[in-house]
């Protein structure tokens, strides 16, 4: 009988979820931990470093004259030798965002009467809330939570209180602290102008035309591949093996199932039909059934062999007005060196610093919470402070405003966007 | 008509709808319809009132969105882009303008200005002209232009159903309805105490569960105007853009990727990438965008110089005189001449400005030469792809004129 012995090599979400049960103070971990699989994906550590700089070597050479690559080699055992020439660039990254919410005003007085066994409300794990305040946490903390899910995509640091989301990390244009520009991190993105999954006119690659005889799939196995030449050119990643769930297909759920129709059509009809009708063939279906599920439940395609989970995430990426959407290949990691991640501020470290004061931090420091008080009225306050680190720019892309019908509309989470459904019934909950 | 293929937004299709009129407007139409492509021409079978012409004509309008223009009545040049503009950022709502009277061919030298949205107020005082712009499927949603109301207050009948179905106004504090009152109006005769009356009659039979005080689901009542909401410690979510007037606004970063501005007055999202980079921005936004700065530089830039439209900027001089008995036509060169001594840019004004370099400064908002002579040299050079020197020549011809 072979005994087994657990693993202590990280999961997917590798240590850090955006809420796990493995910190003290758990609290809104009893109700969010795992409820956010892309959160999750991009990891968060806590922090107390407030800035961040990092250099980087951009590449090294021979020097140049005149424009020239000078030799590298000498015919005279006593000649002068040739110089050699490096390039910088460097990424800094400021301060945290800050998400705010607080909870309704309670009548401390009235708190223990309003506890009501016939309409419980349960944490994950089965038990019940009990406690009125971490109810009222517990609905500030999902609006929060909602803030935090469209700023990691639409964040923009220049207005007070967001942080940079990925519309805003994954750019070209590339930029260092002194203004220089380092294109080499530019990431690659693809402006898809709004046409459909076959392509169209205005197709652009940075700023580039790409041919409008290129299909969505066409130009997603160039990128892919672009990224992987990269990687294979950057020493401390070439020998990283990737894993299944390094690379990452981001996409509001309709866009990704016409992506999976796209890619079994590319795969196996003998058109460029991008749409359900055309898969006739028993053969066909088949194999758009096997690409179902996936590490994420959103499906999967391969290029080059390769697995590319696609990640279902209906935040910030579909446009309102014209229905297009963006996508995004990310790579999270290459083995073992993580590429993007997330950070909180640690609020642990304030209540020690400010005893008098009233502040409580939960979920291992993710969160703080304090009351406003106004004599008998108590409102609770939570805040989280987050920023997405994103090392690699130049491994990750983004497909801009690309274009999928979907039948009987598109259907968003977000209770802000028109799409959500019951789009028209919002009935705020109120006592009688 | 004359002023609709001068507007900066021409609409896809003009629809005339003649409620079986007994001039020569069939014929007028004819001959226009042999210059303009995109009118249609539409006559009821017999004289059935104003709703009924509009209700036909908006059944057989392709497009998304539509707006009214009375047959009496004008536009300024550049109000249906104005009021698009809003339209398309506030898909679920309807939008309206100020309007200026205009009589015997001089305008009011004040804007017609209406209130704020309220839909509490609409239903016993219409305030909101003729000329909204609404969604098609607002008409089909509200059951259309009510009949009964031939003989007068069809809009006010009509506005109060779009507030039914949810669809809110938007007032957009510009004056761009030029509104002719002539002694040939319909308002000059139907405004006796009787009537109005026997208008909020009709209403109270036509909206009877609204007069009783109930308010169905979705319905813009007791939510008031779209006011601004105030969350604390951040921006105000709005959706009056525009209503304080519009700027183009350039992106100068280089990033083929679109981001997104976050107003900092109004909170709506600009979208902005090194492709799609000039987009109309809110005047009350407009500082902080162009404070903007990333790395050292500034991510925005007026674009073109072309002067902002603010709401008061088309008051003209001239009072209406109420007593002048002789009907002046009203035709195009009077407009024109009439928009602050402004003059229209038209091809051979300027010896080197031709036709294409006309439609060229036109799709680039320039429309007069006054505007032209402020913007700088290097900016018209981009637009009409000579060299600044040669338009420092055009100007000279235009001071020299």
């Amino acid at each position: 009988m072979p005994t087994l012995t657990v693993s202590d090599q990280a999961t997917i979400y590798g240590c850090c979820g955006l809420f796990d049960l493995c910190s003290d103070r758990d609290l809104m971990s009893l109700s969010f931990e795992g409820q956010n699989r892309f959160l999750d994906w991009i990891g968060w550590e806590l922090t107390d470093v407030c800035i961040i700089k990092k250099n980087f070597i951009t590449y090294a050479r021979g020097a140049r004259y005149n424009g020239e690559l000078t030799a590298g080699y000498v015919s005279d055992p006593c000649g002068d030798s040739n110089g050699s020439e490096w390039g910088t660039c460097d990424f800094t990254l400021e301060d945290f965002g800050r998400l705010r919410r607080h909870g309704p005003v309670r009548d401390v007085t009235k708190n223990h009467l309003r506890l009501c066994d016939i309409q419980p409300r349960y944490r994950l794990d089965g038990s019940p809330i009990r406690d009125d305040q971490e109810f009222d946490m517990r609905i500030a903390t999902e609006a929060m939570l909602q803030d935090l899910k469209r700023l990691v995509i639409t964040g923009n640091k220049t207005t007070a209180g967001q942080f940079d989301g990925l519309n805003r990390l994954i750019k070209t244009n590339y930029q260092s602290s002194s203004g220089a520009y380092c294109r080499i991190m530019d990431s690659i993105i693809v402006d898809w102008n709004e046409n459909g999954l076959d392509g169209g006119n205005g197709v652009t690659w940075n700023g580039k035309a790409v041919s409008n005889s290129y299909g969505f799939i066409d130009v997603l196995m160039a990128v892919y591949r672009r990224i992987r030449d990269r990687i294979q050119l950057a020493p401390a990643l070439d020998a990283q093996p990737m894993n299944v769930g390094d690379m990452i297909l981001v996409g509001p759920t309709h866009m990704l199932r016409c992506i999976l129709d796209q890619f079994t059509c590319w795969s196996v009809c003998p058109g460029a039909e991008n749409i359900q009708v055309a898969i006739q063939s028993y053969e066909a279906r088949r194999f758009r059934d096997s690409l179902n599920g996936g590490m994420f439940g959103g499906g999967r395609i391969y290029i080059d062999g390769f697995e590319i989970p696609l990640m279902p995430y209906n935040w910030g990426l579909t446009d309102d007005v014209s229905g297009a959407s963006d996508v995004y290949l990310l790579t999270g990691s290459v083995g073992n060196v993580k590429t993007i991640s997330g950070q909180l501020n640690d609020m642990s470290k304030v209540p020690p610093a400010y005893v008098d004061a009233n502040y409580r931090y939960t979920d291992g420091g993710r969160l703080l919470t304090w009351p406003v008080q106004d004599h008998t009225c108590l409102q609770r306050e939570i805040e989280m402070q987050p920023r997405i680190l994103m090392w690699a720019p130049w491994a990750q892309a983004r497909f801009v405003d690309v274009f999928c019908d979907a039948i009987g509309g598109v259907l968003s989470p977000d209770p802000w966007e028109s799409s959500f459904f019951p789009e028209t019934s919002f009935c705020t909950a109120s006592c009688p | 008509m004359g002023d609709l293929h001068e507007q900066t937004l021409i609409p896809n299709e003009i629809i005339i709808a003649d409620d079986c009129s007994e001039d020569d407007t069939e014929q007028v139409v004819y001959d226009l319809q042999s210059k303009h492509k995109n009118i249609i021409y539409l006559r009821t079978p017999s004289n059935s009132g104003t709703p009924v012409a509009c209700n036909l004509a908006i059944e057989k309008a392709t497009g998304e969105i539509i707006t009214r223009i009375d047959a009496d009545d004008m536009r300024e040049f550049d109000s249906i882009e104005e009021m698009m503009r809003v339209q398309i950022a506030n898909p679920h709502s309807i939008v309206y303008d100020d309007g200026i009277i205009f009589a015997f061919g001089r305008r009011m030298a004040h804007p017609f200005k209406m209130a704020d949205y309220d839909f509490e107020q609409l239903i016993f005082k219409n305030s909101i002209h003729a000329g909204i712009m609404f969604p098609k499927k607002a008409w089909e949603e509200c059951g259309g232009y009510r009949e009964r109301f031939r003989y007068g207050r069809d809009d006010w009948s009509f506005n109060v159903a779009l507030g039914i179905a949810g669809y809110c106004g938007i007032h957009v504090g510009r004056a761009g309805y030029l509104y002719r009152r002539e002694n040939q109006n319909r308002s000059k005769k139907n405004s006796s105490s009787e009537k109005q009356k026997f208008y909020f009659t009709q209403m109270k039979e036509e909206f009877p569960e609204i007069y009783a005080g109930r308010r169905p689901m979705g319905c813009c009542g007791n939510r008031g105007s779209n006011k601004v909401q105030n969350t604390s410690g951040g921006y105000r979510m709005n959706s009056l853009i525009g209503s304080e007037g519009m700027t183009l606004v350039e992106y100068q970063g280089g990033n083929y990727g679109t981001e997104i501005y976050y107003g900092k007055v109004t909170g709506t999202k600009y979208k902005f990438s090194a492709s799609k980079n000039k987009k109309m921005v809110d005047n009350r936004d407009l500082d902080a965008l162009l404070d903007v700065v990333d790395h050292g530089r500034y991510m925005f830039k007026k674009a073109n110089e072309v002067p902002t439209v603010e709401p008061e900027d088309l008051i003209i001089d001239k009072a209406v005189d109420s007593k002048s008995e002789s009907v002046e036509e009203i035709t195009e060169e009077k407009v024109e001449e009439s928009v602050e001594g402004m003059t229209h840019i038209e091809a051979g004004n300027v010896r080197g400005i031709g036709v294409k370099s006309v439609e060229k400064l036109r799709e680039a908002s320039v429309h007069y030469w006054e505007q032209f002579i402020r913007i700088p040299s290097e900016d018209l050079a981009e637009i009409l792809d000579v060299s600044p020197e040669k338009i420092d020549e055009f100007k000279a011809q235009l001071v020299e004129d």
